[in-house]
C-alpha cells in the first residue's frame, strides 16, 4: 500500500503573458500511493489543475515547466522524449477533463472518441474489435443502451453522459493512475452522486490509483484517503483526510473549512469568510503567499517563505506556526 | 407576518419550433402557487432546467406568464402600466448569477450604479455622495468609483451588482445564484453580507441556487422545484430535518458533507438516484418525479398528485402523503 506510483518534486510552472510571468506553480512537491485516492483542494487559480496536467507534459502555452522532477512509475517524465510520453498517455495515465463539454471533439461520434485510445495504444487488432470494446466500456461507466449511445455525437448527450464518456475514455485501457480533474463541476448533485460512485466501483474492481482535483471539500471528505491543500501555488498542508478535516493546522485549510456552508449546520451559525481575496500571482506576496489574508500573521511570514514540516506522523503542514525559526 | 408576494397558478409554457410549426411545449413552470412573506428569504432549489430562474424573471414580471397571477402588495403585477409598473420596477430588484456579463465593461462604476437612479428620477441628494454611501454599504470604497469592471475580481463584481440592485431602495430582491461563479471563500463573504443588508434594511428576498448547502444557509422557507413543478415547501429546518417528498429525500442524501466520519456514514444509507431528468418537453404523465423514484406506485403514473399541507407551513406533493 505505500509503495509510490507517482512523486513530484520541487515543480515550478510560470506562464509567460503580456502582462508578466505568472508564477503558477512554485515549488510543489508530493507523494502518491499505489492504489489510495489523493485529493488535491484548492481555489480556482490556485495551480491544481496545472500541477496534474504537468504529470502528462500537457501544460497548455504560454505556460511552461521551469523546473523540477516528476516519477511516475519510477520513470522520469519531464526528461522523456514527447514519443515515450504519449505512451504514457492513456495507457498509463487516464486523464479525467474537466469539461466533458470541451472535451468531446462535436464531429466524431463518442463510441470513437471513447475508443481511440485502444487504438492508439495498439491494445485492439482493428476498428471492429474497438467498437465492440467501446460498448462493453459504456455498459462499465453505466451508459444506458451503450450500443445505441456509442454510435451518438456529443450534441446528442446530456452532460452526465458526457462526463461519463469522457471516464470511459480515461479508463479504456485501464491504466495504473487516473486524474480526475474537477469530474463533477458542471453537473448536478445527483448526477455528482452518480459520478462519484462510478469512480468508486472503478477503484474496487480496478485497484486504480486516483487522484482527485476538486475545490468541494464534501467530496474530498467522502472520497479522498490523503488530501493536499493548495494556495497560491504552492501546497500548504497535506494530511490524511480524517485528520485534516478533525485538526486542520494551517489558517487558510481552517479558514476554509469555516467558510463553508454545510446543511447539517443550523442557519444560526455564520460564516466566517477568509478575508480578501486571492493574490495575483505575477507579483505574489513575498515570504507566505497566505500571509495578506491571515489572522495569525508575524513578521516571518512578510519574508520568508515558510518550509513543509511534518508537525504529526504523516501531517505536514508550511506554516511558520509550526516550524523552527 | 404578511405576504408580500403570492404567487397563484403560475404557468409558463416555452413553444419548440421547428420551422413554422410548434411542436411541443416546454413547461418551464406549471402552475406554482405559493406566498413569500415579508422580511423572509424564501428559498427555490432544483437542479438545472427546472424553472427556478423562469420563475423568478416572471416573478419581476421580466417575462410574460402563459397564465396565473403574481400579486405584489396585492396587486397584480402583470396587470400594471405606467406609472405603477415603474413603481414596481423601483421596488423589485434582481441580482443575477454571473457577475461578468451583468456588468457594461465600457461604463464606470459610478454610472452603472447611478444610471437606475436617473432612469427612475429620485432625489438622492449629491449623486456622487449617494454612490459612495452604496459602495461603502457592500464594502468597497471611495477610489473604486471611476474604475471600469475589468478592473474587479469576480466577488467585488457581484458587490457593484449588489450595490446598483439597492441604488433604488428596493424591497424585495431575486437573488438569482448569486454566488455560484464565486470561490467559496469569497462566497462566504457575499452571503454573510447579504444577511445582514436583509437584517438592516429589512429586504424580502428570493433566493435561487441549486446549491442546497447554501440556501439552508440563507433562507427561512425552502421550496424544492422539480421540472417546473414545486414538489415541497417548508421551513428551513424542517425541510431538512424531515424531509418528506422522495426527491428531496434524495436530494438531500447525494450531498457530500465536509466531513470524513459523516460523508462516508451518509455513503452507506445512501440513495444513488436513478437516471436522469427528463426533458421538459412533454413530461413525464401523472407525479413527474415517478420514472426516478423509488417508491412509485401505479396512481403515480396516472394522477398527479397534489401540493397539501401535511404539517404546519410544510406542503408535499406526493401520492404517499396525499388521500387518494
Amino acid at each position: 500500500m505505500n509503495e509510490e506510483i507517482l512523486r513530484i518534486e520541487g515543480l515550478k510552472v510560470y506562464f509567460y503573458t503580456y502582462a508578466g510571468v505568472v508564477k503558477a506553480i512554485e515549488g510543489v512537491n508530493l507523494s502518491v500511493r499505489k492504489g489510495e485516492c489523493f485529493g488535491l483542494v484548492g481555489e480556482t487559480g490556485c495551480g491544481k489543475s496545472v500541477t496534474m496536467r504537468s504529470v502528462i507534459k500537457l501544460v497548455p502555452p504560454p505556460g511552461r515547466i521551469v523546473s523540477g522532477k516528476i516519477y511516475f512509475e519510477g520513470l522520469d517524465v519531464l526528461s522523456l522524449p514527447e514519443s515515450e510520453v504519449r505512451k504514457l498517455r492513456g495507457r498509463k495515465i487516464g486523464f479525467i477533463v474537466q469539461e466533458p463539454m470541451s472535451a468531446l471533439d462535436p464531429l466524431y461520434k463518442v463510441g470513437y472518441q471513447a475508443g481511440e485510445p485502444l487504438l492508439v495504444h495498439g491494445l485492439v487488432k482493428d476498428v471492429k474489435e474497438m467498437w465492440k470494446r467501446v460498448v462493453n466500456l459504456f455498459k462499465t461507466v453505466m451508459i444506458p443502451e451503450p450500443k445505441e449511445r456509442s454510435r451518438n455525437y456529443p450534441h446528442e448527450l446530456s452532460g452526465g453522459m458526457k462526463q461519463r464518456v469522457v471516464i470511459a475514455t480515461a479508463i479504456s485501457c485501464v491504466p495504473d493512475l487516473i486524474i480526475a480533474d474537477e469530474p463533477t463541476t458542471n453537473v448536478d448533485v445527483t448526477i455528482q452522486a452518480q459520478i462519484l460512485d462510478l469512480l468508486r466501483d472503478l477503484r474496487r474492481k480496478y485497484g486504480t490509483t486516483l487522484i482527485l482535483v476538486t475545490h468541494n471539500l464534501g467530496i474530498v471528505a467522502e472520497m479522498c484517503d490523503r488530501v493536499a491543500v493548495m494556495y497560491a501555488g504552492q501546497i500548504v498542508e497535506l494530511a490524511n483526510v480524517y485528520d485534516l478535516f478533525k485538526d486542520p493546522l494551517h489558517p487558510y485549510t481552517k479558514g476554509l473549512l469555516e467558510a463553508v456552508p454545510i446543511i447539517t449546520k443550523s442557519r444560526e451559525v455564520r460564516l466566517k469568510p477568509i478575508p480578501g481575496t486571492i493574490p495575483n500571482l505575477i507579483r505574489p506576496p513575498p515570504g507566505c503567499r497566505f500571509h495578506p489574508r491571515c489572522s495569525l500573521v508575524a513578521e516571518i511570514c512578510k519574508r520568508e517563505r515558510p518550509p513543509m514540516v511534518e508537525v504529526k506522523p504523516e501531517h505536514y503542514v508550511a506554516c511558520w506556526l509550526y516550524a523552527k525559526r | 407576518m404578511k405576504a408580500l408576494i403570492e404567487v397563484r397558478d403560475l404557468v409558463k409554457y416555452f413553444p419548440v419550433k421547428r420551422l413554422f410549426w410548434t411542436i411541443g411545449n416546454v413547461h418551464a413552470v406549471d402552475r406554482v402557487s405559493f406566498d413569500i412573506l415579508k422580511g423572509e428569504c424564501f428559498g427555490l432549489v432544483g437542479e438545472s432546467g427546472c424553472g427556478k430562474t423562469t420563475l423568478g424573471r416572471l416573478i419581476l414580471r421580466l417575462i410574460e406568464p402563459t397564465n396565473g397571477k403574481v400579486y405584489f402588495q396585492g396587486r397584480n403585477v402583470f396587470e400594471l402600466k405606467g406609472k405603477e409598473l415603474m413603481a414596481f420596477r423601483r421596488k423589485a430588484q434582481i441580482v443575477f448569477q454571473d457577475p461578468f456579463s451583468s456588468l457594461d465593461p465600457r461604463m464606470m462604476i459610478f454610472d452603472i450604479i447611478y444610471e437606475p437612479v436617473r432612469v427612475h428620477k429620485i432625489d438622492v441628494g449629491n449623486p456622487e455622495e449617494y454612490v459612495i454611501s452604496l459602495l461603502e454599504r457592500v464594502g468597497l470604497k471611495k477610489e473604486h468609483l471611476y474604475r471600469y469592471p475589468h478592473e474587479f475580481s469576480g466577488g467585488q463584481r457581484q458587490r457593484i451588482v449588489i450595490a446598483r440592485a439597492l441604488a433604488l431602495r428596493p424591497i424585495f430582491m431575486v437573488l438569482d445564484e448569486p454566488t455560484s461563479a464565486l470561490d467559496v471563500s469569497v462566497q462566504a463573504q457575499i452571503l454573510n453580507m447579504l444577511r445582514d443588508l436583509q437584517k438592516d434594511l429589512g429586504l424580502t428576498y428570493l433566493f435561487i441556487s441549486h446549491d442546497l448547502s447554501v440556501v439552508r444557509y440563507m433562507s427561512h422557507t425552502i421550496a424544492v422545484m422539480y421540472l417546473g413543478k414545486i414538489v415541497e415547501i417548508a421551513s428551513s429546518e424542517e425541510v431538512f430535518e424531515k424531509p418528506l417528498h422522495p426527491y428531496t429525500q434524495m436530494l438531500f442524501s447525494a450531498i457530500p458533507i465536509p466531513d470524513p466520519e459523516v460523508a462516508r456514514a451518509r455513503l452507506e444509507k445512501r440513495i444513488i438516484p436513478k437516471g436522469e431528468v427528463p426533458s421538459p418537453i412533454n413530461p413525464p404523465p401523472g407525479c413527474r418525479f415517478h420514472p426516478r423514484c423509488p417508491y412509485a406506485m401505479d396512481i403515480c403514473k396516472r394522477e398527479e398528485p397534489p401540493l397539501i399541507e401535511v404539517g404546519e407551513g410544510h406542503k408535499v406533493a406526493c401520492w404517499l402523503y396525499a388521500k387518494r
